[in-house]
């Protein structure tokens, strides 16, 4: 199975400019997370869900299951114990994948900077996008996603490997 | 409450160390640690139904964790903080589960963040710190000489 | 939606299966239920939390007085004032003072507002377990919006307001505040008629949660119930007539209770204490006093243990304060209403037949909010 990857990597990187283009333009318009809110940004993110800053119309749909989904959004604080569970979800998502921090606190621990339990994300797992704020409101939640979606726009393959550090 | 004072007093003679009334409903009342159990059974047949917390407080300096217990009666409507003190090096109490149901959750977490062993607990359990935290490298959280510097982020 | 995903499922003797209802479901927040069944029947529940654990008591130790409030209203993001005035409701009885009445006044109506803030989330979710989802839960998310509007004009903030402070609150109101909230009032009350017609007098949401989940009025004293939980089960306690805080003595209001004790009562307590709440928002801004709004206070609080509680929308929320005469606290306990609540859905298999379709209906009618269980 593992020799049809690698086929298909090697095949997606000789396709011309334009298929590509094509291609991550698609992913760009549809980008479904994982609904994993952690922690007190959490209402935040469900006023974007909701009627008046409506995400669902730039194509984001939270609310999947872990194999059907293109990212994670970790909203609000992370701590140790959930943290080994964030990285099995995180195994258990198909390639390509992306990482989005939303809240100050998954940057650098924000108001509970000296605690015992809160972890940074950044020492566990390759993160994409930064969205910073206590919360942030929902134009900057909004703001972050659309970051995402450039960035898609202009990736040059299509699988790409990433490690888990620890 | 000049009678739950004298009642008290005349049942138990010296388990009672203190006895204060700060407000209109508070009551502090501090028990030697021998006979906390059958206080709680006195009090709850007072009609102090209603647990409401329990926890304690590290004194390093005078070498004893004071453990407490709030409880609130629905006919009178006064909310009364029963105190204790233990000493530190071999910290161990009765616990109250059979008094009141609803302190077992909060002696759980005490004996977690404490190492305060509850004699006659059911289920003595972690309960929020994470699976891999281990009590000989870092200590218990809430003591005193625990410290929050291996985990302070740096500017 | 409204469906959990299960993690692990193992065998156990006897043909019992222990499944076990995983940290990341669609619905609520991070905690886990264990549930001991033979498929149909329940025979055990156990709790599983400490995934939002953050450890605030530690944390206070650490900052000032006034510096406190922020980690103590991240504890609960939904109704972050009543937090803010549990501790400053215990450093002004340490300290001895009073606020001015206008703060009171002011502090009234923001508590109020956010009770009605939080309440909307929790019908939301029990609506989502009840299979109504998107429709009442997309309703009660944007209802919730004139209401942050509302704060953001007077405090700069949506969810977390760092308002109320020992000594008062931060700033007067604003021109054309009185108008907005009364356009606020009068939207939300037509709403919530709609959802008594709509969801909470309706045939399919009734024969889903009545009779279902029963918690008998002694036994929920007993067990240390809390807030809207009790109220349903037939006990009339409420801090905010019990020991009155801010101008809830000089405001004329009820108490709500409900006499079945079933997982129905507990969602009907709550839609009727939201229309409590758009009464007592009314009379504040009508009768509102003039003068100051703040006072100055010292730096170093005297010595002193106190327990000071506060009425939020989940329940009494307590704090025991010790200070030893510093600036800092010396150990701070708070006493979460969620704490209390969650366990009681340990006990009940043991005194009723429980189904394993039951399970959402009764977890999700005692408003569990885990963030605020972890503190």
């Amino acid at each position: 199975m593992s020799k049809y990857l690698e086929k298909f990597e090697g095949l997606y990187r000789k396709l011309p400019k334009p298929i590509r283009k094509i291609f991550n333009w698609g992913r760009s318009f549809s980008i479904w997370p994982i609904h994993y809110v952690t922690g007190c940004c959490s209402p935040e993110f469900m006023q974007v869900c909701g009627p008046r800053y409506d995400m669902e119309r730039w194509g984001i749909l939270p609310m999947a299951s872990t194999r059907q989904s293109d990212a994670i959004f970790f909203v609000g604080n992370v701590t140790r114990k959930m943290m080994i569970r964030a990285i099995r979800l995180y195994e258990q998502m198909p390639e390509p994948r992306y990482v989005v921090n939303i809240g100050v606190c998954t940057i650098s621990k924000g108001p509970f900077y000296d605690s015992y339990s809160v972890v940074k994300v950044e020492d566990y797992l390759p993160v994409d996008v930064y969205i910073s704020g206590c919360p942030p409101k929902p134009e900057a939640i909004l703001h972050g996603a659309l970051t995402l979606r450039k960035k898609i726009l202009g990736e040059k393959v299509g699988l790409v490997r990433r490690e888990i550090k620890k | 409450m000049v009678s739950l004072e004298e009642k008290l007093k005349s049942e138990f003679g010296d388990a009672i160390l203190e006895f204060k009334i700060p407000k209109d409903n508070r009551i502090v009342v501090k028990v030697s640690p021998d006979r906390i159990v059958d206080v709680a059974y006195y009090l709850k047949n007072e009609g102090f139904d209603m647990p409401i917390s329990a926890g304690a407080v590290d004194y390093m300096k005078n070498n004893v964790f004071e453990v407490f217990w709030i409880i609130w009666s629905s006919d009178k409507n006064i909310v009364l903080i029963l105190k204790t003190d233990i000493s530190r090096e071999n910290p161990t109490i009765q616990s109250l589960v059979e008094v009141w149901r609803g302190v077992q959750k909060f002696e759980r977490e005490t004996w977690e963040m404490f190492g305060i062993d509850f004699k006659g607990h059911p289920k003595l359990k972690r309960l929020l710190l994470p699976e891999d935290w281990d009590y000989e490298k870092e200590g218990y959280p809430l003591r005193k000489d625990f410290s929050l510097k291996p985990y302070t982020v740096e500017k | 939606m409204g469906i959990m995903t299960i993690e692990e499922v193992k065998e156990l003797e006897g043909g019992l299966m222990r499944v076990r209802i995983g940290p990341q479901h669609p619905i609520s927040g991070q905690g886990t239920i264990v549930v001991t069944t033979d498929g149909e029947i329940v025979y055990d529940v156990e709790v599983d939390i400490g995934y939002s654990h953050r450890g605030i008591e530690k944390i206070l130790e650490n900052r000032r007085w006034l510096q406190g409030i922020i980690p103590m209203e991240r504890m609960v993001m939904l109704d972050t004032s009543h937090v803010a005035m549990a501790y400053v409701r215990a450093i002004e009885e340490l300290l001895g003072i009073e606020a001015p009445p206008r703060a009171q006044y002011i502090r009234t109506i923001v508590l109020e507002m956010n009770r009605i803030i939080s309440h909307t989330y929790a019908l939301g979710l029990l609506a989502e377990s009840t299979a109504w989802n998107p429709a009442v839960f997309l309703w009660t998310t944007a209802d919730r919006e004139p209401f942050l509007d509302l704060m953001e004009m007077l405090t700069g903030a949506r969810w977390s307001y760092s308002f109320i402070v020992p000594g008062g609150v931060r700033a007067d109101l604003p021109h054309g505040f009185r108008e907005k909230a009364k356009e606020a009032i009068k939207f939300f009350r037509d709403r919530l008629d709609t959802y008594m017609d709509a969801w909470i007098d309706n045939f399919l949401f009734e024969i889903r949660t009545r009779k279902v989940g029963v918690i008998p009025r002694d036994k929920a004293i007993e067990w240390g119930a809390a807030g809207p939980s009790l109220r349903a089960s037939g006990v009339a306690y409420d801090t905010r007539k019990n020991e009155p805080y801010a101008a809830y003595e000089e405001l004329d209001f009820k108490i709500v209770t409900e006499k079945d004790c079933d997982s129905y009562a507990r969602g009907a307590v709550r839609v009727k204490e939201m229309y409590v709440s758009l009464d007592i928002i009314e009379q504040a801004l009508d009768n509102m006093p003039e003068g100051p709004v703040k006072k100055t206070v010292p730096q170093n609080v005297p010595r002193g243990e106190v327990y000071a509680r506060v009425e939020s929308a989940r329940g009494e929320l307590g704090v025991y304060v010790v200070s030893d005469g510093r600036d800092k606290p010396y150990r701070v306990k708070i006493s979460a209403p969620s704490f209390r609540n969650i366990f009681l859905i340990e006990m009940l298999p043991k005194i009723e037949e429980i189904r394993f379709a039951d399970i959402p209906p009764i977890f999700y009618s005692l408003d569990p909010w885990f963030l605020d269980a972890d503190r």
